[in-house]
Formats: C-alpha cells, sequence, structure tokens
C-alpha cells in the first residue's frame, strides 16, 4: 500500500503506460481498417462474417486487457483482489451464450409463424367469448396455432 | 531460492490472518472495484440485450451506412471515421488521467491538475463529439419510434446504450472536476496521499472499457 514511487518505478510505470496506449490505438487503428476493407470488399454483406467478428472480439478482450491491466493497475494487486474481481465477469460467457441463443429463437418462432407472444393471444377478446375464456388462453394457445 | 519461496508461503498465510486488508488495499478503492463489477453487470445486461434482439431481427442496420458522416465534411462519405476519433479521445483522456495518478504518487501537485486538467478536456470533448452524433441522426430521421436505416430497435438500444454510457462520461468529468480543484486547494497534499485521485482514476479507465465494447457491438459487429 506503498503511496509513493521511488524514481525507477515512477519510470517504468510511465513507459509501462505509454506502451500500453500505443498498443490501444494500434488495435483500433487495425478493427477500423478490418471493418473498412470489408466493406470494399463485400459492399453488399455476404462472406464469412463470422471471421471478421471473431476478430472483433479478441481485439476488444485484448484492449480490455490493456485497460484493466495497465491502466487500472490490477497486473500490479495481489493474485486475491485479481480473482475477487475478474472471477464475476466469467458468469457473463452464460449470459451472452443463453441470451444469444434465446435471440435466435424468437426469429425462427417469428419466421415459422409460431409466435406465442401477446399480439396473438389478443384476438381471443374480440370473440365475444366473455371474461371466463381468458382463464383458458394460456392453456389453449399452443393447441390454436398447430 | 527456498527462503524466498518460505516467506511467501508465510506471508500469504498472514495475508488472511487479520489484522491487516487482505487484498494490500484501502477499503474505499475496494469498494470502488466492487461497485465497478456490479457497473461492469448492468452495460453487460444491456449489450446483452442489444444482442438478444438483433438475433430475433431478421434485418439490421448497417454501422457502416449509419455513422458515416463528420462534421465540417457535409455531404462526404466517411464511414467510422467520427466514431473513430472519438474513441481515440476517450483512450487519449483515460491516459492523461493514469498519468494523474502516477504524478499524484510522486506528490507532484502541478503535475496532478495538468494531467488532470487534460483528462477533463477529453471527457468534455467525447460529450461533444456524442452531442453531435446524436442531433446529426436524430435530424435525419432515427429517433426512438423510427430508424430509415433499419429496425426502430436498432435506434431504441443505440440511444439508451450510449445514453446510459454517456452518463457516466457526464458524472466522471463532474467527479474529475472535483477532484481537480480539491487537488488545486493542496487537500490530497496536506493529507499526504493521492488515493483519491486513484479511486476516481479506475472509475474513468472503467468509462473507456465500456466504451470498448459498445464501440464493438454498435459500430463494429
Amino acid at each position: 500500500m506503498a503511496h509513493t514511487y521511488d524514481i525507477e518505478t515512477y519510470k517504468r510505470q510511465v513507459s509501462a503506460v505509454y506502451r500500453a496506449t500505443m498498443w490501444l490505438t494500434i488495435i483500433t487503428i487495425i478493427e477500423v481498417a478490418a471493418a473498412l476493407v470489408w466493406m470494399y470488399v463485400h459492399p453488399h454483406g455476404g462472406g464469412p462474417r463470422w471471421l471478421l467478428n471473431s476478430f472483433f472480439i479478441v481485439a476488444s478482450l485484448l484492449k480490455a486487457y490493456f485497460i484493466v491491466g495497465e491502466f487500472m493497475h490490477i497486473r500490479y494487486e495481489t493474485r486475491a483482489l485479481t480473482i475477487t474481481i475478474l472471477a464475476p465477469t466469467f458468469f457473463l460467457i452464460w449470459f451472452i451464450i443463453a441470451f444469444l441463443w434465446e435471440g435466435q429463437e424468437w426469429l425462427n418462432n417469428k419466421s415459422s409463424g409460431n409466435i406465442i407472444m401477446e399480439q396473438n393471444i389478443a384476438p381471443a377478446h374480440h370473440d365475444g367469448h366473455g371474461a371466463a375464456d381468458s382463464h383458458n388462453n394460456q392453456g389453449t394457445k399452443d393447441a390454436g396455432h398447430h | 531460492m527456498a527462503s524466498n519461496t518460505l516467506t511467501a508461503e508465510v506471508s500469504s498465510q498472514q495475508d488472511w490472518k487479520g489484522g491487516k486488508s487482505p487484498f494490500s488495499v484501502s477499503y474505499g478503492k475496494l469498494m470502488m472495484w466492487y461497485f465497478l463489477v456490479s457497473d461492469a453487470f448492468t452495460f453487460s445486461a444491456l449489450l446483452i440485450s442489444y444482442g438478444a434482439i438483433r438475433f430475433s431481427s431478421a434485418h439490421w442496420a448497417d454501422p457502416n451506412h449509419v455513422f458515416n458522416s463528420m462534421p465540417f465534411l457535409p455531404g462526404r462519405d466517411v464511414p467510422l471515421g467520427f466514431v473513430s476519433i472519438m474513441t481515440f479521445i476517450l483512450i487519449l483522456s483515460s491516459v492523461f488521467v493514469v498519468r494523474a495518478v502516477q504524478e499524484g504518487h510522486m506528490m507532484n501537485q502541478t503535475g496532478v491538475m495538468k494531467w488532470m486538467f487534460l483528462g477533463i478536456l477529453g471527457g468534455a470533448a467525447f460529450l461533444g463529439c456524442q452531442a453531435w452524433e446524436w442531433t446529426h441522426l436524430i435530424s435525419h430521421g432515427t429517433n426512438l419510434y423510427h430508424n430509415p436505416h433499419g429496425p426502430p430497435a436498432f435506434g431504441q438500444l443505440f440511444f439508451l446504450i450510449t445514453g446510459f454510457h454517456g452518463f457516466h462520461v457526464f458524472s466522471g468529468v463532474l467527479i474529475n472536476t472535483i477532484i481537480f480543484i480539491q487537488t488545486g486547494r493542496g487537500v490530497y497534499q496536506r493529507r499526504g496521499h493521492y488515493e483519491m485521485v486513484e479511486k476516481v482514476g479506475l472509475y474513468w479507465h472503467f468509462v473507456d472499457l465500456v466504451w470498448v465494447f459498445v464501440f464493438m457491438a454498435f459500430y463494429l459487429l
């Protein structure tokens, strides 16, 4: 918890920060260049887009490493502190996979016409079956669409 | 070598025996870190909702066509040009604040003030750029209800997420300004350390970190 640096530490830290700045700049330039080159090669979409996207994700994680490690100084903190901060973020892996999967499923439901959402239940109220029928919506809506 | 390993083991056991912080950081800094972890989850939730809604849409807006305008260059097609400048401004601003933290470790009051001032300028410049970009998009028809480039959800998510990030930048600029004034009044010099600069520095770098992923989600992917 030393609050002051000696002159050697100071010099080392300053040059480490400028190195990290250089990397952040280079990675950002490459990212933008890749996006632009891709746009000129495939002006109407197409091509193995997943390849470009994987590159963007890896490059962003690399930038995050420089910001968290060097600027936020976590490379120089104790191991226990690093773990307590970084370990919870691994839950995001599940979070991302689950919700992108879910989004894909919504799209499949929309395109196959099997939307199980309010707008499909709503017309039941206009059929004149009365209020009692609305309790059955949960049970009957699936059968109604098949 | 053997004795080094031994002392390392002994000290790591003693870390957890009480009487000192096992993370060897102050309470305030640790709590700033935990706040940032929770804030990271808030932003993750927003960006993952963006992902889910985008995956559920058959069409999406092409960022190279939505974000292709530059101030002072009306009508020119400069895909991703302006946002690259914004990104670079925010990175530089973050670097300035790291330099302020380092000068704080050297107890150099004028150094802290100089770099903090540059950091504040960078943050304000970023906010100015964002204001221009929002105005441009809104005046060209992208708002919370309509989007000429694709589904309205694109505009809604764009304004929600960049707005929430911009609000973080705005509060960061305010907090940095308070720290700048306190430094000028010699508060931290008298206190004997510049840890407050470190704590707000962490927040400021986090804002930069979030921008990396907002930039990726809205402008690149």
